[in-house]
This record gives C-alpha cells, sequence and structure tokens, in this order.
C-alpha cells in the first residue's frame, strides 16, 4: 500500500505496519517537502529499497516478517544506499541506545509530529529544496 | 627426741657431776674458817703465834678465790662445754685447800704435845672425812685435797721414827684409804643415781616427744581425712555442675569410639534422636547417621583422626523414629599417646534453620522474578501505552498545525490542553520505564557526536506550545564558545532535558523558562534549566531528588503535581554519566536546575 505524489521532491520511505502512525510520518515529511511511500512490513521495504533510493527512510523496529534492524542492517551493507539518511523509530528503548550506531537518528516513540517534520526539514539536501 | 649419742649423755653426766660439786661446796668452804679458826685457838698455847696467824692467813687467802669462784659459777650458764673449764678451777682451789692444810702437819705441828699433835691428826682426818662427802662427786676432787692434807701427816709421824708414831703414820694412810673406798662408793652411787635421773629425764622426754609425736600425727591425720573430704566434695561439686552443664545443654554432645560405637551422648542427644540412656550401649552411630551424609561423615571421621579439629561442619542423623535431623557443630578427636583413641562431637540441630534458609532462597527467587516481572511489565506497558498515545499526540498536532483545517480558538486550546496531557502521561511512562532500566542495571551509555542543538530540539513541539499558550517566554540558548559537536549519549541527555524543561513549564505560571547549554569549567558542560516559577523550599531542596518523593505533600498540593520521577532519573542519569546536579532555588522567585557532565567536545563538525 504505497502513496506516491509526483515532482521532484526527495523520496522518503515511511517503513511502518501502523497505520496511524504512518498516517503521522507521512503528513509530516509531506509538510518537510518530502515525497512520501508507505510501507507495512520488512520484506516489502527490502524489495523496495532493492529497486530504489530514497533520501531518507523512517524505520519502524517492530515489523512483520522482516524486523527493523535486519531492514537497517540491509540498507547499511548497500552501498547503493549509503547517502539515505535513516530514523529509527522505536517503542523500546532498551534498543534505542544499541542502534543509535548504525542509524542517523535513533527517536522514541511516540514521534512528535511537529519534531519529525523539523528533522526531516533539517535532512533534506540542499539541492532538492523547493 | 632427744638424739644425742653416749658420748654426749657422759659428757651431761660428768657437767652434772661438776655442778653438784659446786653446789655441795659452799657448806665445806664455810665451814673451813671456823674449823681453822678452832684449830689456830687450840694451838694457840703450843705453837708460835706467827705461825698460826700466817698459816690462818693462807688458809682464808686460798679460800677467797674459791669463794669467788663458787659464785661465779652459780651464776654461769653452767653449760656442760664449759664443765671441764670449772673442773679444773675447782680443783685447782681444792688443791691449793689441801696443801694448805697440809702444811698444818708440818709448821703447826706441836713436838712436844702428843694431845696436840692428835688434835691436828683428829681436826685432818675430820676435813678429809667431810671431803670423802663433798668431793667424792668428782673423785680428782676428792684426791688432790685429800692426799697433800693427810700424807704430810703421815709423814710426820713416821720421822719421828718411833714404833707407836710409825703405828699412828700407818693408821692414817688406812684412814686416807679407807676415805678413799668410801669416796669411790659415794661417787659411785653418785654417778649412779644421777645417771638414773638422767635416764628418767630422758624416758620422761622420749614418753612427752613420742607423745607429742602421736598427737602430731593424730592431728596431721585428722586435717588429711578434713582436706580429702573436701577434696571430694570439690570433686563431686565440680563433676555435678559438668555434668549439669553437659545434660542440660541443648547441643547434642557425643563421644564415639573409633569404629562407631557411642560410648557416652548427652541428654539432649537422646531427646533429639529417641533414644533412652538404656539403648545407648553397643549403639552405633553409623545407624544413626542418614545414608546420604554417611560417606561425608566417614570423611570427616577420616579427618579428625589425621588431627583436624572441623568446625561448623554438618551432618544429617536419622531419629529412632525415623525423622531426619539436620545438625552443625564440631568434631575433633581424643588422642593417647599419640593414637587416635575417640571422637567427640558437639552439635546443634539446625533442622529449622535450614528449613528457613531454603525458604528465604525460594523467597529471594521469587523476589527477583518479581522483579524480572515488574521491569518486564513496565516494558511492555509503556510500550502499549505508547504508541496510542502516540497517535493521540500526532494526530492533535496535526489538528493544531491546521493539517485538517483550521481550528476556532476554543478548538485550538482544546487541543492544546489535550496535547499537554498527553505529553504528561508520556513523560511519566518514559520516566517509569527509565527507573526499571536504572534499577535493573541495564542503562548502556551509547557515546556518540551530537550538537547542542539536537539537544533544544528534544524540547518538544507540544511543550513550546503550551509554553506559548501559558504566555510563557521558552528560550533554548547554547553559548556561543560552545563547540558544534559535543560527544555523549543523546538519548539519556534528552531525558534529562525533557524532565527539566517538562517541570519547568508545569510549575511556571508567568515569566520564562529557560534552557541554556554553556561550558561550565575546563572539564565540565552544563545544561541549565532555570524557570521564574514557585520555586522549592529549602527543606525540600534536599529530598527532592529521591525517586517518588516531590515537595512534601503540603508543598506539592500547593505548588506541582506529579510522580516524582523526572527529578530522580535525572539525578541517576547525571550519576551514571559521571556528572552532577545542583539547584538554587527560592520560594516565589524561581528554580535554577544546573546539570553539569564531562563531556567531550568535537572540534571537526562530523555531521
Amino acid at each position: 500500500m504505497t502513496t506516491a505524489t509526483s515532482g521532484k521532491k526527495p523520496l522518503a520511505l515511511i517503513i511502518e505496519d501502523d497505520r496511524k502512525q504512518a498516517t503521522i510520518f507521512e503528513q509530516a515529511l509531506q509538510m518537510a517537502e518530502f515525497e512520501t511511500e508507505i510501507i507495512r512490513d520488512g520484506k516489502a521495504a527490502l524489495e523496495r529499497l532493492a529497486v530504489t533510493v530514497p533520501v531518507l527512510v523512517v524505520l519502524d523496529l517492530h515489523l512483520p516478517y522482516v524486523s527493523g534492524d535486519d531492514v537497517l542492517r540491509q540498507i547499511r551493507a548497500d552501498e547503493r544506499l549509503a547517502k539515505t539518511r535513516v530514523i529509527l523509530a522505536t517503542a523500546d528503548p532498551r534498543m534505542a541506545g544499541p542502534l543509535q550506531e548504525e542509524s542517523d537518528l535513533v527517536l522514541l516513540k511516540p514521534i512528535s509530529f511537529g519534531q519529525l517534520r523539523d528533522l526531516a526539514t533539517r535532512l533534506r539536501p540542499p539541492d532538492t529544496t523547493g | 627426741m632427744n638424739d644425742s649419742g653416749p658420748l654426749d649423755k657422759k659428757q651431761r653426766l660428768y657437767a652434772e657431776q661438776v655442778r653438784q660439786l659446786y653446789k655441795q661446796a659452799p657448806i665445806g668452804l664455810a665451814s673451813i674458817p671456823i674449823i681453822a679458826l678452832i684449830m689456830v685457838v687450840l694451838l694457840w698455847a703450843v705453837t708460835p703465834h706467827w705461825i698460826l696467824i700466817t698459816w690462818y692467813s693462807a688458809v682464808l687467802l686460798v679460800a677467797a678465790p674459791r669463794y669467788w669462784l663458787v659464785v661465779k659459777f652459780s651464776r654461769s650458764s653452767q653449760a656442760p662445754a664449759e664443765a671441764d673449764r670449772w673442773r679444773t678451777g675447782f680443783i685447782i682451789g681444792t688443791a691449793l685447800s689441801g696443801i694448805v692444810w697440809g702444811t698444818a702437819s708440818l709448821f703447826l705441828f706441836p713436838l712436844n704435845s702428843v694431845a696436840h699433835q692428835f688434835l691436828i691428826a683428829l681436826m685432818l682426818g675430820g676435813m678429809v672425812a667431810g671431803a670423802a662427802g663433798t668431793y667424792s662427786v668428782i673423785m680428782g676432787a676428792f684426791f688432790v685435797y685429800s692426799l697433800p692434807a693427810l700424807i704430810p701427816l703421815a709423814i710426820r709421824f713416821f720421822l719421828f721414827a718411833d714404833g707407836f708414831s710409825i703405828g699412828v703414820g700407818l693408821v692414817v694412810l688406812v684412814f686416807e684409804f679407807l676415805m678413799v673406798v668410801n669416796a669411790k662408793r659415794v661417787n659411785a652411787a653418785i654417778v649412779s643415781s644421777l645417771e638414773m635421773r638422767f635416764e628418767n629425764r630422758d624416758l620422761v622426754e622420749t614418753l612427752a616427744v613420742e607423745k607429742e609425736r602421736l598427737e602430731k600425727l593424730n592431728t596431721e591425720y585428722a586435717d588429711e581425712i578434713i582436706q580429702r573430704k573436701r577434696a571430694e566434695e570439690t570433686l563431686r561439686e565440680s563433676e555435678e555442675r559438668y555434668r549439669d552443664l553437659f545434660e542440660n545443654t541443648s547441643d547434642l554432645i557425643q563421644s564415639v569410639t573409633l569404629d562407631g560405637t557411642v560410648i557416652y551422648v548427652n541428654r539432649a542427644w537422646r531427646e533429639m534422636l529417641g533414644y533412652s540412656e538404656e539403648e545407648i550401649p553397643g549403639l552405633s552411630l553409623f545407624g544413626i547417621i542418614h545414608p546420604d551424609s554417611q560417606a561425608h561423615c566417614m570423611e570427616m571421621f577420616q579427618r579428625v583422626m589425621n588431627g583436624e579439629t572441623l568446625d561448623r561442619v554438618e551432618a544429617m542423623f536419622v531419629t529412632k523414629g525415623g525423622r531426619t535431623v539436620m545438625v552443625e557443630g564440631n568434631v575433633s578427636c581424643k588422642f593417647k599417646d599419640g593414637d587416635p583413641i575417640a571422637t567427640r562431637g558437639i552439635f546443634r540441630d539446625i533442622t529449622e534453620r535450614k528449613r528457613a534458609e531454603e525458604a528465604l532462597a525460594q523467597v529471594h527467587d521469587q523476589a527477583l522474578e518479581a522483579s524480572r516481572l515488574k521491569g518486564r511489565l513496565l516494558a511492555n506497558v509503556s510500550h502499549d501505552l505508547r504508541s496510542p498515545l502516540g497517535a493521540i499526540l500526532g494526530f492533535t498536532e496535526m489538528l493544531q498545525e491546521g493539517v485538517y483545517g483550521p481550528l476556532s480558538e476554543q478548538q485550538h486550546t482544546a487541543m492544546t490542553e489535550i496535547a499537554d496531557s498527553t505529553e504528561q502521561l508520556l513523560i511519566f511512562v518514559n520516566n517509569l520505564l527509565g527507573q526499571a532500566q536504572i534499577e535493573s542495571g541495564k542503562v548502556v551509555l551509547h557515546i556518540k557526536p551530537f550538537t547542542p542543538d539536537d539537544l533544544l530540539a528534544t524540547i518538544s513541539s507540544t511543550t513550546r506550545v503550551v509554553a506559548q499558550f501559558k504566555g510563557l517566554k521558552l528560550i533554548g540558548e547554547v553559548a556561543p564558545d560552545t563547540p558544534v559537536t559535543l560527544s555523549g549519549d543523546l538519548y539519556w541527555l534528552r531525558r534529562i532535558v525533557v524532565n527539566l524543561v517538562g517541570n519547568a513549564v508545569k510549575f511556571t505560571d508567568q515569566g520564562t523558562v529557560k534552557m541554556r547549554v554553556y561550558q561550565a569549567d575546563e572539564n565540565y558542560w552544563a545544561i541549565q534549566v532555570s524557570d521564574t516559577g514557585r520555586g522549592i523550599p529549602a527543606e525540600a531542596q534536599s529530598y527532592i531528588f529521591d525517586p517518588f518523593r516531590q515537595a512534601d505533600e503540603t508543598v506539592t498540593s500547593q505548588y506541582q503535581a506529579g510522580s516524582g520521577l523526572g527529578l530522580s532519573i535525572v539525578k541517576q542519569l547525571t550519576a551514571l554519566m559521571g556528572g552532577r546536579v545542583t539547584l538554587t532555588s527560592e520560594v516565589g522567585q524561581g528554580s535554577t536546575f544546573t546539570v553539569l557532565l564531562p563531556l567531550k567536545p568535537i572540534q571537526e563538525e562530523t555531521v
């Protein structure tokens, strides 16, 4: 289930199985001028990442089929995705610490709409402003 | 007891003879001047006067020192050792006296008066007869007196050379001989009497000594009996005391031979293990030791026989009724001439204690399990709470941001209240979980570079909106000299900031809430949050950092409300990071919390 907006906006993948949370992320990222795409499980996420290079990935840790940290490891192992920024969203603070090393940012759920919007704005590559 | 030998006896006898000599002397001595005077008077007519006076003077001259000697003797110690000396003195005196009397036959003798001649002979004979009585106690004294006294008389008669005179001379000699015989008899009688006296005295003395010895023996024997009785009494009392201790102690005491046969046990032992006193002889300890404890006890037996004393050893016994008793105590071995002969053990029943220990261990396990469950429950609850809270917060924010169209002022206010409440709830849930993590020691710091702006960004939009809504100025400030990047655990630093700023906004009704990041000194960086709120009373400042404690209830209800976890977590996290929190506050003047942390600055920009 993906939602895409057209144009030259940078792509942000929202990998989140919670529908409500995904909606909030989507709204925040869209306000930060990203083109967004929601993916509901880890397996679908890996398939999608195999064919696209998003600027930003908002990644939930608890995902069906393939867990968020596996997805994160795949991204980090893929040179193609070297410039992709990953914001890790987790409700488990015990996971937050260890995964700080591998992600660009770990946000503890619930993630504030305004906070994500502001952070996403800052993570936008300068050449894609507009 | 007189143990003097025969020589001593002889000496004693001799001394007594000398004493007797002196004792009888005064009568003779007293009579001498009188008898001599009578003789002078009777011869006055026939002998030249000057001779008589000279002779009488000689008699007195010889008698005087003899008086003196007798007086001196009576005042002396009359010691037997001195007896010889006194005898010699006496004999010299007596001999002189004899000689002086003897001269009477030579110088006083009237050649022309036979009557006076016989007077002299009579008087000399009388003197010698008297001497036979007084001096015969020492024969020497008699001889030195009688011989010089009579021999000149006999010679005088022989010198006349006629038959009559020679006959008289012979009579004088026979007289002397008879006197000697008589004196000797007297002497023998005296000596024998003295000997008997001494023997009697010795006998009496011996008897007295013997009596005394017997009495002393009796007394000693009586004393010995008393002492023995006393010793027996003491021994009995001592034995009784030990028996009393032995029998009445609650410890189990046993003495066992090397083959395991019980020698003796005390009452506690018998009562605990259910045996009567009659059943003890021949009882084997190995029948008492629990099968599971046999090997262990055999090993202990071996060790104590090698001279070891075992303290606080445990064993299991089985009572006669089949009940298992756990005991603890010490075991040692009794040695005789270097060989082990018996083992002794003192034990106490620890069955109850063991059960209690097991129960305690179980409770401890349960408590650990409960604690673990609590941790997991907290984690699950907070996770399950966070998802719906996240949705509420997210959608509220979106409504506030006008994502779903413009809101009326009332709607906006309502949204702010919802967001504020949700934020409070969220902070609480996070703190609860943080506390659980800190308590379980699961907080691991992940040091990574971060920018001071990252810290400022921690202040949630909801907090900002609430501050704005309350009319507060919310200022975030990074000191200009702060490096672009610091190194630390951003996740936990954020928890500090969220709590301090959240509290400040919550407890400030008007004015400013200011958060500042600056370098405090060479090693420490400060996150300072100050407000113009109600302030914290001095008495509350000491415990406000304790978990679940806020300023005391009255103050709490008046000034603030919350779980009381926020500041505790701030303090604990700060301590974990090697820093400290200070607070300056005055009621009505606001509060300033300063968290000092040893953060490492990174000069090169890495993000």
